[in-house]
């Protein structure tokens, strides 16, 4: 496998982002050729008593716990980008990808019956193009292991700094 | 019709009867959307005799033709009513934040609202799922819980929810209607309009998306104006401080508005300077929906009384309202405030200036601790406005006379003391019933005076505000095609504008061009729902732009001339509504003091307003508009603009 080589994953970083939704706007048009954020793979969270914007994206680790779970192998990895696909003719909508997904990022378009994943825009992200702050990075799977985390890590220190009540 | 969200939903909220009425074309290439669609509408089902309280009172809460999408800043709502009751004419508020994308997502470009609700309700529409709720969980609450118990119920956190607070419930004339928490549709009271209908909020969600009608040609738009914006001179700087750059330069024009206009400056403003208080105070930068400039911020008080007081904000309407104009230049207590103002659902800019009036009144001892109930109304009191401002949200004490409005109030209290009014109403800084929004100064430019004046909603910066005989110089814009590069000014405006020496501040004559070419050009961006910051005002989106993404977004070819076509026949519709209530040139003028007083201590010392030639500013005005001398639009304008029913309607109701 070319896991880790030569592709590159999407890394989103709260602390530079502002939560303009510009990213939902243009992924959805790239996809959709509509302006329809409910189908965008991408989404951004917003707590808003605590200020916090947390972009949310797929980043396409190197186990894809949605390729795991699923149960017909309608989940693959793109050898060339890393990307994760869905081959439709495979796929049952049993729904255990979005179950197993961490961060709940996969949508179901329920107008056309299909799931729906973050395929890197063949290596050339609309979101990362669009991002007014440059939240959102495409960096080399090598860097991967543990971006992640670190945007986790520091959504939590802003909730902190800002001293989150997160709605219970 | 493509570019439309296509659906207008209408309440009786007395019977409980919605109705989704289809959106009609030409009413929707007349008038595009948002201010347009609201202004229109008011007109056509226009009564004059309801009062602001009447169930029949309308409220119409519209999106942008552009809103909900990637174009940019575009998410700008407009909440209209037919009667303030602040200004007991027509009037609208405009907001940012999520709420108008989420509405146009859900399908829908027009909301109106009549009647009145026999107990507390909220409206909930998810797409084509419409009802009207109890509101039981959440009357009386403050708006921030109201907003959270409202996603709470819905199950959903991207909800947007448009709220009032205590203030809307109890009827005062300064509240807001609400937005994510902080955005806030402010002028003229709307809240209270609400409040009257029994109507805590409005909830939306909407997954439907927008559709343009030349997708690839919209989307290259965007993009390039995109990347020109970030050309901008000023694009870093905006983007990075927002309005809070603005105070030290206001100071340096003399626009800077200290203790009820009494003054251009104050000791210690620097507190009150974005660059200076970031570092301690602001947490993280923030953006409206599609907006690219993110010029908002969220804050957080680390230590000392107001220690972890958090909110979005502030502008600069909260520094000058809450700070500098009440003689508060502590950044603590104005952040404190301005979270205090949104929680309790008050506008800022009229909950401020009214407080700031009060003070003035007590500075020259007309009012004293017998009628406030002991309130200290010293300037720069902060425990005093914090009380003040809760006793107008829930009309208690004092604060419940404040609650009318302050030329209610003014004629309460001179009544009660035996004081003649006119000592009370000359400390007012406004118009038609609102004071000045803009907290800047009345006497420094000459145009901006004239701009405030006919600003149709009441006092107002942000109808027509001629921000370039301000700023241009200040920027460098030394040339009609500069002007039009960095603000979108049309060349043959802009060199109208140089040819007639418009950019010099002190010069009277001309000035109407200048500001009519604003007042069309922000209405037809409101119709678009596009914000203030990304038309000619600041970053430049001109008519031609607009025209571009307006032919993009429907497929229905718009010249730039028609964009400001549009908003000229917006205005126009909006002064049709207030002459057929009567008001007529008288309303075109600024508070008396500034024909009289001259600017005190500051960078505009001495300058004052002059009668005669701001008469003459104004019959050019009125000329140049195509008015006549009482500022009624003429029968043959009206027929140019294709407003033939207005016509008709202003001939029945005696406004022609």
């Amino acid at each position: 496998m070319a896991e880790g080589k030569g592709y590159n994953i999407l890394y989103a970083d709260p602390s530079l982002c502002v939560g303009c939704r510009l990213c939902e706007y243009a992924c959805s048009f790239s996809k959709e050729k509509s302006f329809i954020p409910s189908l965008a793979r991408i989404k951004v969270l917003k707590l808003e008593e605590t200020g916090l914007d947390v972009p949310i994206v797929c980043i396409d680790e190197k186990v894809a716990p949605c390729k795991l779970a699923c149960p017909t192998g309608a989940i693959i990895k793109d050898e060339k980008t890393g990307a994760v696909k869905v081959l439709y003719d495979r796929c049952n909508l049993c729904m255990l990808c979005r179950k197993a997904c961490p961060f709940d990022i996969m949508v179901f378009d329920r107008k056309r019956r299909r799931i729906l994943i973050c395929d890197l825009c063949e290596g050339d992200p609309a979101c990362v193009k669009i991002c007014p702050t440059g939240a959102i990075k495409k960096l080399p799977a090598e860097s991967a292991p543990y971006n992640k985390a670190y945007a986790i890590a520091s959504a939590v220190l802003i909730a902190r700094k800002a001293e989150a009540i997160v709605p219970k | 019709m493509l570019g439309w969200a296509g659906t207008i939903l209408k309440f009786d909220l007395s019977s409980g009867e919605i109705l989704k009425e289809e959106l009609e074309s030409s009413f929707a290439k007349s008038f595009l959307g948002g201010r347009g669609f609201n202004s229109k509408f008011i007109f056509d089902s226009l009564d004059p005799s309801v009062r602001p309280f009447d169930p029949q009172n309308t409220i119409c809460v519209s999106a942008g033709l552009l809103s909900g999408t990637m174009a940019p800043s575009s998410g700008r709502l407009v909440v209209s009513v037919s009667r303030s009751p602040l200004t007991g004419y027509f009037c609208d508020g405009n907001a940012g934040g999520f709420f108008a994308s989420e509405m146009a997502q859900a399908g829908y470009d027009l909301i109106i609202i009549r009647g009145r609700a026999n107990k507390p309700v909220y409206i909930y529409i998810e797409d084509e799922n419409v009802e009207i709720r109890d509101a039981k969980n959440v009357w009386g609450r403050d708006l921030w819980e109201a907003t959270h118990v409202i996603q709470e119920e819905v199950d959903d956190l991207r909800t947007q929810v448009l709220a009032i607070g205590p203030a809307g419930e109890s009827l005062s004339a300064q509240a807001a209607v609400i937005c994510n928490l902080g955005r806030a549709a402010g002028a003229g009271g709307m809240g209270a309009v609400f409040g009257s209908k029994n109507l805590k909020a409005i909830a939306v969600r909407g997954s439907k998306g927008k559709r343009v009608a030349r997708s690839d040609e919209f989307n290259n738009i965007v993009l390039n104006i995109l990347n020109r914006l970030k050309q901008h001179p000023i694009f870093e700087t905006w983007s990075q401080y927002g309005t809070t750059m603005l105070p030290s330069v206001m100071a340096l024009t003399g626009n800077l508005t200290v203790m009820n206009w009494q003054k251009n400056i104050i000791k210690d403003l620097e507190n009150l300077d974005g660059p200076s208080f970031y570092p301690r105070y602001i947490v993280k930068k923030k953006a409206c929906d599609a907006c690219p400039i993110h010029c908002s911020r969220f804050y957080r008080i680390p230590d000392g009384p107001f220690a972890d007081t958090m909110g979005e904000g502030p502008e600069y309407v909260a520094l000058m309202s809450l700070g500098t104009n009440l003689g508060i230049t502590r950044i603590d207590a104005v952040l404190y405030l301005n979270t205090l103002a949104n929680k309790l659902g008050l506008d800022i800019a009229e909950a401020g200036n009214t407080i700031a009036t009060a003070m003035h009144w007590w500075q020259k001892g007309l009012i004293s601790g017998k009628d406030t109930g002991g309130i200290d109304l010293t300037w720069g009191n902060v425990d005093s406005v914090i009380e003040l401002m809760r006793q107008m949200a829930y009309r208690k004490g004092f604060g419940a006379i404040l609650a009318e409005g302050l030329v209610k109030a003014a004629t309460v209290l001179a009544r009660s003391k035996g004081i003649s009014e006119e000592e009370f109403t000359r400390c007012i800084y406004g118009s038609k019933g609102m004071t000045l929004r803009a907290v800047m100064e009345w006497r420094e430019a000459k145009g901006v005076a004239l701009s405030f004046a006919t600003a149709n909603r009441g006092a107002d910066h942000l109808r027509g505000m001629p921000c370039l005989e301000v700023y241009a110089e200040w920027y460098g814009a030394k040339s009609p095609e500069l002007v039009r590069e960095w603000f979108g000014v049309p060349l043959e405006i802009a060199k109208k504008w140089f040819s007639l020496n418009l950019f010099d501040r002190n010069k009277y004559g001309g000035k109407g061009y200048m500001v009519k070419f604003f007042e069309d050009c922000y209405a037809a961006g409101d119709a678009l729902g596009l914000c203030r910051f990304i038309t000619p005002w600041r970053l430049g989106l001109g008519p031609e732009e607009m025209a571009m993404l307006t032919t993009a977004a429907t497929g229905i070819n718009f010249s730039w001339k028609d964009m400001l076509i549009i908003g000229e026949r917006i205005w126009t519709v909006e002064i049709a509504i207030q002459r057929i209530y009567g008001l007529g040139r008288e309303g075109d003028y600024p508070p008396k003091r500034v024909f009289s007083e001259p600017c005190g201590e500051g960078a505009a010392k001495g300058k004052v307003l002059d009668l005669g030639r701001y008469e003459a500013m104004l019959d050019e005005y009125y000329e140049i508009r195509g008015y006549d001398k009482n500022g009624s639009p003429k029968l043959e304008k009206l027929k140019e603009l294709g407003l033939d029913n207005v016509v008709e309607t202003l001939k029945l109701k005696g406004g022609l």
